[in-house]
């Protein structure tokens, strides 16, 4: 299983800041609001705010997935896009996680796909392999697994109940899919203490969704 | 199976895009705090702990420097104060050492009893040659006469507690009852009227002494009877075993025919000590 070290993705991600950074001053940031008053006089102008304020952003998202610059650069592109075509009528309270689940659904999407090819990331693999831990024993992919929107309903009481710092740890590594190092570096973390924490909030979410008896 | 868990990890993991903004949100936020490495702290806070140290050291290094001088400076107010009143008592002036505010407060509860006593003894006929007497006086024997309480501190006993009384002795024709007993092998003296106070019989010679040294502040020629001391010696049935008449100059011992005899005359003041003495041990006896 091919693994991409964390030094190599900061690189990746810095090498391809600064040409979007030149691009705009720093000063010149719009804010949330502004931005999306944009998107709702649809002036294409937004795009390029939006890139300007949250292109690393998206394309870190995008490459802790997908471990390759050519293919995040272009989920990102397409969130641009997904983004022009949701908004309006979204208006996102949060601009950045609005656009965070895009490119993270976009990676995804392309992940299994690459994966399909046999290309496939080991990064993302290793972390899905981490979630079939939380699986219960019921079963798994059966008929009777429970819809999608339920299981995020249930995923976001289970969160709401973790202690904060579980809670942001877990969401590091599973939906942003930063690598144990990131996660330690971010919060100030053992390596160990985060690979713990992780094991720990996988038991209770395996615990919390067999509690609730449902299947995934 | 494997294939099955990893498609529901698979929807795991997509479902993980519906949790809650306010969540994501958070943990960004957290990531905006400034984390500042232990290492920094460490720094800081080292930093700190040395200014306080040196702060401190110096501080110290001032306040001693200060103290120090502050300690010459009543040192040598003391020094000129000892000089100025002649001391020589080496207690008195280890007590003035220590507070020369103490010494100047001491040298003017000296000059202020000194003045009473003056104006006292300025309505007495003999107070002029007392005041003779006071000048031509040892320093450490005025310093008794004027404040008996500072010889009577060696004591201990009730008697010493009484200064007062020990200087209106001197000033008034007082007999003084020596009762020994001979039993229990202590003393009881009594001024004039007042209780008599239990002292032990060693003590005797001492407080005799003491008293005829504050008549010595009386020339021994002026000394008639009525300035000398009356001590009884009693046996162990409270009778009067023996007499004595003691003043500045001789020692009378009652006679068997009712008359005194001087058994001691032109006796210096150690000598009436060592007479005293053993007029107490014979007491005792």
């Amino acid at each position: 299983m091919k693994r991409t070290s964390s030094l190599f993705i900061e690189q990746e991600i810095r090498g391809w800041l600064p040409e979007r950074r030149h691009a705009r001053g720093r000063n010149g940031i719009l804010k949330d609001t502004e931005i999306l008053d944009l998107y709702f006089a649809r002036k294409e102008q937004a795009i390029a705010e939006t890139q300007t304020k949250y292109g690393n952003y998206c394309f870190s998202i995008a490459f802790h997935v997908l471990h390759d610059q050519e293919d995040s650069e272009e989920c990102v592109n397409d969130t641009w896009m997904r983004a022009w075509n949701s908004i309006p009528p979204n208006r996102p309270d949060h601009l950045n996680i609005f656009l965070g689940t895009i490119t993270r659904n976009l990676s995804f999407d392309r992940y299994k796909k690459k994966k399909a090819l046999k290309r496939g990331s080991g990064e993302v693999e290793a972390q899905l392999e981490e979630l079939a831990e939380c699986i219960p024993a019921a079963g798994a992919g059966t008929e009777d697994a429970v819809l999608a929107a339920e299981l995020q309903r249930l995923i976001n009481d289970f969160l709401r109940e973790l202690p904060e710092k579980d809670c942001n740890v877990f969401l590091r590594r599973y939906w942003y899919s930063e690598e144990y190092a990131e996660i330690a570096k971010r919060y100030d973390m053992n390596l160990n203490s985060v690979k713990t924490s992780l094991f720990r909030t996988r038991g209770k979410l395996k615990a919390f969704l067999e509690k609730q008896g449902i299947t995934v | 199976m494997e294939e099955k868990k990893m498609q529901a990890a698979e929807r795991l993991y997509e479902a993980l895009e519906g949790v809650d903004p306010e969540l994501l949100a958070r943990s960004e936020a957290e990531n905006k705090k400034k984390v500042i490495p232990f290492g920094r702290w460490a720094k800081a806070m080292a930093a700190c702990l040395a200014l306080v140290v040196v702060g401190g050291a110096c501080w110290a290094t001032m306040h001693n420097g200060l103290g120090k001088e502050a300690n010459d400076m009543a040192s040598s107010i003391t020094q000129d104060a000892r000089k100025a009143i002649g001391m020589n008592d080496e207690s008195k002036a280890d007590m003035a050492e220590d507070n020369a505010d103490g010494l100047i407060q001491y040298e003017g509860n000296l000059a202020s009893e000194a003045s009473e006593e003056a104006e006292f003894a300025d309505n007495e006929p003999w107070a002029e040659s007392e005041n003779k007497a006071a000048e031509s006086m040892p320093q450490e024997t005025a310093a008794q006469t004027l404040n008996p309480s500072t010889d009577s501190a060696a004591g201990g006993d009730k008697y010493e507690a009484q200064p007062k009384k020990y200087l209106s002795l001197w000033k008034d024709e007082v007999n003084l009852d020596i009762r020994s007993g001979m039993t229990s092998g202590s003393l009881e003296i009594a001024f004039g009227e007042e209780t008599p106070v239990r002292i032990k019989s060693s003590r005797l010679a001492k407080v005799l002494y003491d008293y005829f040294c504050n008549l010595q502040t009386v020339p021994a020629r002026d000394v008639d009877f009525g300035d000398c001391v009356t001590v009884n010696l009693y046996d162990g049935d409270g009778n009067v075993a023996d007499e004595f008449r003691i003043s500045g100059s001789y020692v009378q011992r009652m006679g068997m025919e009712g008359t005194y005899e001087i058994v001691e005359e032109g006796y210096s003041y150690e000598d009436l000590r060592e007479s005293l003495r053993q007029i107490s041990e014979e007491g005792q006896e």
